[in-house]
């Protein structure tokens, strides 16, 4: 009887990367030798064993054969004849089927060594086809691999078996199983991309698939395609260490852009709604765990609200609120924000923006809990309960809301209004010059890449607010620049700041209008009765 | 001025009551002073243009007739809408001999913004074909919208000779003729414009904005000539219907907004130190005889000169086009107007003629017959006066009458006028959706932002037909031709 390490962990410590698991295969011994020994026999399919001392796990040399469709159809021969090239020939990849005896010593028959190198999966045998789960795993290796590739022709096999339906009989706890590890590997896009190559991913997800190809607005998303935006988002949420839940959650949020109507290309409005019941319907399909689910669901049909949070009406933010039950799901709706966020990252150009709406949401919801929901149901005609509290919640938004630093625009016949209202005068002042940027472009699509300095005096505030504004406006005229992001330092009528923005990209920016200059039209700069700070002009356009 | 407190809240909400005017004659409105107003108001307008008038107009023209050295009235065009200090839309003259006072609010950021319309010498059958392409072609040759910039690089002493020259240095450097210059307001070239007075930011401004369209307002339209009004003054002006014409409507760019903002500033800060009380800061003014006031008037009138240019050399590269699409073609000016400036003109004032300056505020200077800065050829008709549509709406050309001298110190309106707020635009219109409906209508639109489409609906102006009309029954200018856009490009 000779034992070796086998597997994951011969292939781990060769990559230098740490192990976890140490599995065990035993050569020339009989179950009752095992037991003799004082092995723990564990699992009834398999001959495997657990060490008395160490509980790693010891399996019998065997060979398997396939007797059926997906992966239950198996017989398992083992027996002491059975030799280590032979249990290693059943294995996946030959990264794999590489092991290595007490004497540190590697039995590599089938080449893994060289594939390593190579960054190669590379399938040891055509009894690869036997196991449609392979197919999953490979994709899953790749995922944490990253730097790996299929062999072309293990992708011809896999191919292979994905067209004689192999892959149509695994149960759908396995799909999922081996799909939530490959979601929380290092670069879960790999995984999507390995099952896209084999053809899969189309039937498995095709609700995935089906997005690949389909264009978006490239205002909005440099990457125009929607599969690669859902590769980014994942991604991203990889990098950034996200639970499964949210990775999930990002992976199916857009599910309802594959099928928007062509004809109606780069638009997808509405998607939010025929996604959400896309959404329910694959992990339906799935069997997700409740919590991915329910996250998925609601980011699916709310990601659209979220984005948008800072233009939404009180009511309609506490609306939102109330339908993720971020009041009584605090935890959950960080999830929902962080699934939202990595939406918003996975987009080229898009990793160091500005994306406030996660913080915005919060304080808001933070302002709705200030009511009291009990005392206010006590207060109100008991058949309009809810609505007294929604009422009561909405209204704290609002003042929240009024308080907090922020920027609105006001009507002028000709041209436009642009207020910026904050804490201090500062803030008042950073508010209405995002304002004023908001009149030309969306601010959140400015990347803040390089800083601009800006120095300047005038006899009062509301002088020194024109000042300011002209400032900017000239910087952005002869600089061919936008801003999206201010920072201002007031010290009695002097003002410094460092404006970051990047050159005006009209692909990108839309630009709707030059500003030719702040004027002294509705001209305001200083506190109002609820002591709030208020800076504000008429800008000409 | 403070208007008493009953004053205020009647005004402040509702757009104007006519009740509250005398009216003068049909077309004419009358305010008489009150408070701290030095002369009477007048607005020019039917009574369903005065209903429409935000009442902000009344008190911009009230404040404005308040200023030193304002002569004869404040008038307020058909057109005219909320401005800054001065209404847009709005005329007033100044006798510096009497204290009168020149000021940067008073012409605005935009300075001589203004319109030019040539003859294509084609008629709208043979332009239907290239039509599109026409476009394609002016979009892709004419800088427009934010951030563009032109072809031409102007060092320190190319800037300020283009300030010193305006369209004239523009022909001397091979855009376009000498011809042109007859047909263009001071003959193309502004005089006493003082490139030294130019801030160094505003001529940064300026750089590589040479023959750029801008945004906002400003377009470049093909126009069919659709109906016939005076059949004499068409006849002098070559307008015949079926053809098209070419308009742009542009100003002198950054250079101009950079001179109103620092000196709208300057003029705020001085003003105390002349004596001068504002009533609202945008009418920030300080006396022509002044330090302030000479410094601005240099620049202002090199500003008026960077317009001039600008439209000259857009000029060119429209003909370049032309060209190119249909060789043979060759586009002659019909006429240049400028809407936002300062001129020093000889008027006569209850029987005495007297050097002012006029200030026009979103207004076109409408000179009559036998006034001596017109073109020789034109001298006995009088000017033409170019008024813009909005995007989907007609365009007019006017003539200058003889009592538009008395009446409004020869002005007449310039536009539309806004009747709806940009930002109500936005929410009101869709600029894909707004695109295909004029294309629907035989209207190509071909702009860099979709956003800037909506907020130039034309749903958010005044009914151009009504301003016009108004100004012709005042006896402003007097309609000589409609015209229906072609296709635009806008900025």
């Amino acid at each position: 009887m000779k034992t070796y390490v086998v597997g994951g962990a011969v292939r781990d410590r060769l990559l230098g990367r740490p192990v976890v698991d140490r599995d065990h295969v035993v050569v020339g011994a009989t179950p009752e030798d095992m037991l003799a020994q004082g092995f723990q026999p564990v699992g009834k399919d398999f001959p495997v064993f657990l060490h008395p001392a160490t509980h790693e796990e010891y399996a019998l040399a065997r060979t398997e054969r396939k007797s059926g469709r997906g992966y239950k159809g198996f017989t398992v021969y083992a027996a002491p004849e059975v030799t280590l090239e032979e249990d290693l020939r059943r294995r996946d990849l030959t990264i794999n089927a590489i092991a290595e005896d007490e004497a540190g010593v590697l039995v590599d028959p089938y080449g893994g060594q060289r594939d390593l190198e190579a960054k190669t999966f590379r399938h040891v045998s055509e009894a690869f086809a036997e196991d449609p789960v392979r197919i999953l795993r490979v994709a899953r290796f790749a995922a944490r691999f990253s730097d790996f590739s299929v062999a072309p022709e293990t992708v011809a096999l896999m191919r292979r078996m994905v067209d004689s339906g192999e892959v149509d009989a695994l149960v759908p706890e396995r799909v999922w199983q081996e799909v939530a590890r490959g979601l929380m590997e290092a670069q879960p896009s790999r995984m999507f991309r390995v099952l896209r190559e084999c053809g899969a991913l189309a039937r498995l997800f095709p609700e995935i698939d089906r997005l690949f190809g389909v264009p978006q607005q490239p205002a909005h998303h440099p990457e125009i395609d929607t599969g690669e935006h859902v590769m980014l988002v994942v991604d991203w949420a990889a990098r950034h260490g996200c639970p499964l839940a949210v990775r999930f959650a990002a992976l199916t949020h857009d599910l309802g852009k594959g099928v928007t109507p062509p004809e109606l290309w780069p638009a997808h409005h509405g998607h939010e709604a025929a996604g959400t019941e896309l959404v329910r319907a694959l992990c339906e399909r799935v069997r997700a765990p409740v919590d991915c689910r329910e996250l998925a669901i609601a980011v699916a049909r709310e990601h659209g609200k979220v984005h948008r949070a800072l233009e939404l009406r009180p009511g309609t933010v506490v609306e939102l609120l109330e339908r993720v039950d971020a009041f009584r799901r605090p935890a959950r709706f960080d999830d929902l924000l962080l699934a939202c966020e990595c939406d918003f990252r996975g987009r080229p150009g898009y990793e160091t923006r500005p994306f406030p709406a996660p913080d915005f949401l919060r304080q808001a919801l933070a302002a709705a809990q200030t009511i009291d929901a009990g005392a206010v149901a006590r207060r109100a005609d008991p058949a309009r309960i809810r609505e007294a509290i929604f009422q009561a919640r909405a209204e704290a938004v609002a003042a929240w809301r009024a308080a907090a630093p922020h920027w609105e625009h006001f009507p002028h016949q000709a041209d436009m209004g642009v207020r910026g209202i904050g804490p201090t005068l500062a803030a008042a002042f950073e508010q209405a010059a995002l304002a004023m940027v908001a009149v030309v472009s969306d601010p959140a699509s400015i990347a803040a890449a390089e800083p601009v300095e800006i120095a300047c005096e005038a006899p009062d505030a509301e002088l020194l607010l024109v000042d300011w504004l002209n400032a900017l406006v000239l910087e952005m005229a002869a600089r061919h620049m936008l801003f999206g992001r201010f920072d201002v330092a007031l010290d009695g009528n002097r003002l410094r700041a460092t404006a970051w923005g990047e050159a005006v990209d009209l692909a990108r920016h839309q630009p709707a209008v030059e500003i030719k200059g702040a004027t002294y039209t509705e001209l305001r700069a200083g506190q109002d009765e609820t002591g709030r700070w208020l800076a504000q002009c008429v800008v000409d356009v | 001025m403070k208007r008493a407190a009953g004053w205020r809240s009647a005004w402040w909400t509702c757009d104007m009551n006519p009740d509250s005017f005398e009216r003068v004659a049909d077309y004419a409105w009358r305010i008489a002073p009150f408070g701290r107003m030095r002369v009477p108001a007048v607005i020019y307008a039917d009574e369903a243009l005065i209903r429409e008038m935000d009442d902000k107009v009344f008190e911009q023209v009230t404040n404005v007739a308040t200023l030193p050295g304002i002569v004869q009235a404040a008038y307020a065009m058909p057109d005219a809408h909320w401005g800054y200090g001065f209404p847009i839309g709005g005329v007033a003259a100044f006798d510096p001999d009497a204290g009168g006072v020149v000021s940067a609010g008073g012409v605005g950021f935009d300075i001589s913004c203004g319109v030019r319309t040539l003859h294509t010498g084609l008629t709208a059958a043979e332009i239907a074909p290239i039509k599109a392409r026409l476009a394609d072609r002016l979009f892709a040759r004419i800088p427009a919208g934010v951030g563009s910039t032109g072809q031409l690089r102007l060092n320190a002493v190319q800037m300020d000779a283009m300030l010193r020259g305006g369209a004239r240095w523009a022909v001397e450097h091979g855009y376009g003729t000498a011809a042109d210059l007859e047909r263009i307001e001071e003959h193309g070239c502004m005089a006493g414009a003082e490139p030294d007075r130019v801030s160094e930011h505003a001529k940064r401004r300026q750089r590589d904005e040479i023959g750029t369209l801008g945004s906002g307002n400003h377009y470049l339209e093909l126009q069919e000539i659709v109906e016939i009004y005076d059949a004499r003054a068409a006849e002098r002006f070559r307008l015949r219907q079926g053809e098209v014409v070419v308009s742009i409507h542009c100003g002198s760019r950054g250079l101009g907004h950079q001179i109103g903002t620092e000196f709208l500033r300057e003029m705020v800060l001085a003003a105390p130190g002349y004596g001068i009380e504002l009533p609202d800061r945008e009418l920030a003014c300080a006396p022509i005889r002044s330090p302030v006031g000479e410094a601005y008037l240099g620049a202002m009138r090199a500003a008026i000169n960077c317009a001039l240019a600008n439209r000259q050399v857009i000029t060119h590269l429209t003909r370049q086009v032309f060209a190119d699409v249909c060789p043979g073609t060759h586009l002659t000016l019909i006429y240049d107007v400028s809407h936002n400036t300062c001129k020093e003109e000889r008027h006569t004032v209850d029987g005495s003629s007297r050097r002012l300056y006029v200030h026009r505020k979103g207004a076109t200077r409408a000179f009559g017959p036998g006034h001596p800065s017109l073109p020789a050829e034109l001298r006995d008709v009088g000017q033409p006066v170019l008024i813009g549509g909005s995007m989907g709406t007609a365009s007019y050309i006017l003539v200058g009458t003889e009592e538009s001298m008395a009446r409004s110190f020869g002005s007449a309106c310039h536009g539309a006028g806004r009747a709806m707020s940009r930002h109500q635009a936005t929410r009101q219109w869709h600029g894909r959706a707004l695109v295909d409906e004029l294309a629907s209508q035989g209207i190509l639109i071909r702009s860099p932002s979709l956003r800037g489409v909506a907020e130039e609906a034309p749903g958010a102006y005044k009914d151009v037909s009504a301003v016009v009309e108004a100004a012709d029954r005042a006896g402003l200018a007097r309609k000589v031709a409609r015209l229906r856009p072609l296709a635009c490009i806008k900025g």
